[in-house]
């Protein structure tokens, strides 16, 4: 499977590449621009994006790939440190399959990845 | 030779205390006291009848039939021998038979009394104000049931008096509250039982515009609450705040949002309770309106800074626990190299922690104005060496700083590990926001009663929109963080700056680079 991770902080990227490799194959965009320009070229199967990044942040990405006609289907998942009860909504209402919180276990991240793809 | 007057009464200043409580004398006729005299003389059968209030030197006739004059002097008095006993009703038969006054001149000229019976009007503790009496020209006596009537005029006149102090009373209450509620900030408005508003304050007029005159502008008045809580929960009509007081319920910090007359939406904390009248039967209630924008705006703000605080925590501690996790475990598989890179990052986050931990403490102080001055006189030449030498020697050093210290400058009164860490933060902005190999220059001299030292970098200088929002906290965020800041560095030097009484200022040119000068004053120092 075939996941896009939008991450701007490189030492988390790091972390993230390493503890999901067994699972997917990890493409990394270092904001929420960055990963609409390789949602093309990867064609993944699904988007984990970090909310508060340069550029653009991941609830507009979210926002954009919901309102592509092509993008729309993908599955998103959040994954951030912004983790008040009013903000987990709001990043569902935007019609992410899932919400995890940083930090997060590096060694269950993948099934709990997998485990929201399969609901 | 002048008659024998009355004895003064015991408690006499009390009693004249009493007398001007009630706010009587020298006022207008009033036909409730008329009407008094009048029944007394017609019950008793004598021409004359008074409610006469015996002053300091004279007695004033309130109400008075038969009579021409409007006091006389106190001495002449019969009714001040009449409140000596204020139990008893003082009968003289005949006057002219009597050795308190048979020469009185009232007796021996006009009106030539002979016959008076007065009845004390005595106040609820007990003073005897004067009387409400009948008089005769002839002598004669009155019957039991005459007696008894004069004794129940004469309290039915007290129960008058108390009456007026009680509404004057009533009326200053009114003009005390009416004038509290109209300076009052809240908007405050008073309904009828049917919702009808019979009273506003100016605030309430500000905010909800002028009451409705009519049921259909009524209706048109409550539909502007748009009956929303604050999370957006719609509410009926009957809930809100005021309709609940009407019905019985006294309704405590209700938040609402109602649109004012120039249409805009403002969110309000309501409060009601109903208004009873006696016997607990609703006549109306009482709202208490007050605009909250402000506090939604702090407590907006509140929550933004929760969450960012939040976000730079998180961040290094998941590099730290996720690398920790991947090392220690073996199912990770790491690649060579993987393990001391995880361990590196983990080091450098908890670094990144214990900055943004620091920073956060000092703001804290900052805002609470806690941060302690431990202040003495520094060389500036001193303080700048400092800063230079940390910022130079950080093991991520990557520029050099150029000195420009004038010659002969005074010492200054300062914190001086407090004035080295806000030039440190400057310093280092400068170098991280400058090219590699950057240089920088700091230079301090001296303008009239202050020090400034400015930390010049040739970098790409800041946008003017970005200026105005430079000193709050968190606001360089996404390219602080790109290179390693907390977001608090700016703020924190400002804070420090300010407690020692100076002031910083930025200007920056795009492309040109910035200069942030701070300047100390010299007062506390020489």
């Amino acid at each position: 499977m075939r996941l896009l991770l939008a991450e701007d902080d490189v030492d988390v990227q790091r972390v993230a590449r390493i503890a999901l490799r067994a699972d997917f194959e990890v493409t990394i965009a270092n904001n929420g621009a960055d990963a609409l320009k390789r949602v093309a070229a990867t064609n993944p199967d699904v988007i984990v994006l970090d909310w508060m990044m340069p550029e653009m942040d991941g609830f507009e990405t979210c926002r954009r790939l919901k309102a592509d006609s092509v993008t729309r289907d993908i599955p998103v998942i959040f994954l951030t440190a912004r983790s008040q009860e009013s903000e987990i909504n709001e990043g569902l209402a935007l019609g992410a399959v899932g919400y995890l919180t940083k930090p997060f276990d590096a060694l269950t991240l993948g099934s709990r990845i997998r485990a929201l793809l399969q609901r | 030779m002048p008659p024998p007057a009355a004895r003064i009464p015991d408690g006499e200043q009390a009693r004249l205390a009493a007398l001007r409580r009630y706010a009587i004398l020298d006022t207008p006729a009033d036909p409730a006291f008329d009407d008094l005299t009048k029944l007394a003389a017609h019950i008793c059968g004598t021409p004359i009848s008074l409610v006469s209030l015996i002053d300091a030197d004279r007695q004033w006739f309130k109400a008075r039939v038969g009579l021409d004059v409007d006091e006389t002097p106190r001495q002449l008095a019969f009714c001040a021998h009449a409140i000596l006993e204020p139990g008893e009703v003082l009968v003289i038969p005949d006057a002219m038979a009597d050795p308190r006054f048979a020469d009185n001149p009232l007796v021996t000229s006009d009106p030539n009394i002979r016959f008076y019976a007065g009845a004390p009007l005595v106040t609820p503790d007990g003073l005897a104000l004067g009387t409400l009496c009948v008089i005769d020209r002839t002598p004669r006596t009155l019957t039991v049931e005459q007696l008894d009537a004069l004794r129940a005029l004469s309290r039915q006149t007290i129960a008058q008096l108390e009456l007026r102090r009680t509404a004057a009373r009533a009326d200053a209450a009114h003009r005390q509250m009416a004038a509290t509620c109209e300076t009052a900030p809240a908007a405050i408005v008073i309904l009828d039982k049917t919702g009808m508003v019979v009273h506003h304050n100016r605030a309430a007029e500000h905010l909800l515009g002028k009451p409705p005159q009519t049921a259909e502008a009524q209706r048109a008045y409550w539909d502007r609450f748009a009956l929303a809580d604050r999370d957006g929960t719609k509410r009926r009509r009957r809930d809100i705040a005021p309709a609940r007081a009407l019905g019985g319920d006294t309704v405590v910090g209700q938040e609402l949002v109602v649109s004012r007359p120039d249409g805009q939406a403002v969110p309000i904390l309501v409060s009601a309770a109903p208004l009873t009248g006696e016997h607990g039967e609703i006549l109306g209630a009482v709202a208490a309106f007050q605009d909250i924008t402000r506090l939604h705006e702090v407590d907006q703000l509140r929550s933004e800074f929760v969450s960012i605080v939040s976000h730079e925590l998180r961040t290094p501690l998941t590099s730290i626990s996720g690398g920790l996790q991947l090392v220690l475990n073996p199912a990770s598989c790491l690649k060579d190299g993987e393990a001391t890179e995880l361990l590196q990052a983990a080091l450098a986050n908890a670094d990144r922690l214990i900055r943004i931990t620091s920073d956060i403490l000092d703001l804290a102080k900052l805002e609470a104005k806690r941060l302690e001055l431990h202040r003495s006189l520094c060389a500036v030449a001193g303080l700048v060496e400092t800063a230079c030498q940390s910022v130079e020697h950080a093991p991520d050093a990557r520029g050099r700083i150029q000195q420009v210290i004038a010659a002969s400058l005074p010492s200054v009164f300062v914190d001086g590990e407090r004035i080295v860490q806000a030039l440190i933060n400057l310093l280092a902005n400068a170098l991280k926001h400058t090219a590699a190999p950057a240089t920088i220059e700091i230079a301090a001299s001296q303008n009239g009663r202050a020090v400034t030292i400015a930390v010049r970098d040739h970098g790409p200088g800041i946008p003017p929109d970005d200026l105005v929002t430079l000193f709050r906290p968190f606001h360089q965020l996404e390219s602080a963080r790109r290179v390693g800041g907390s977001g608090l560095g700016l703020v924190i030097t400002k804070g420090i700056v300010e407690a020692h009484g100076g002031a910083i200022t930025v200007a920056s040119r795009v492309g040109a680079g910035s200069t942030f000068s701070i300047v100390l004053p010299l007062g506390g120092s020489q």
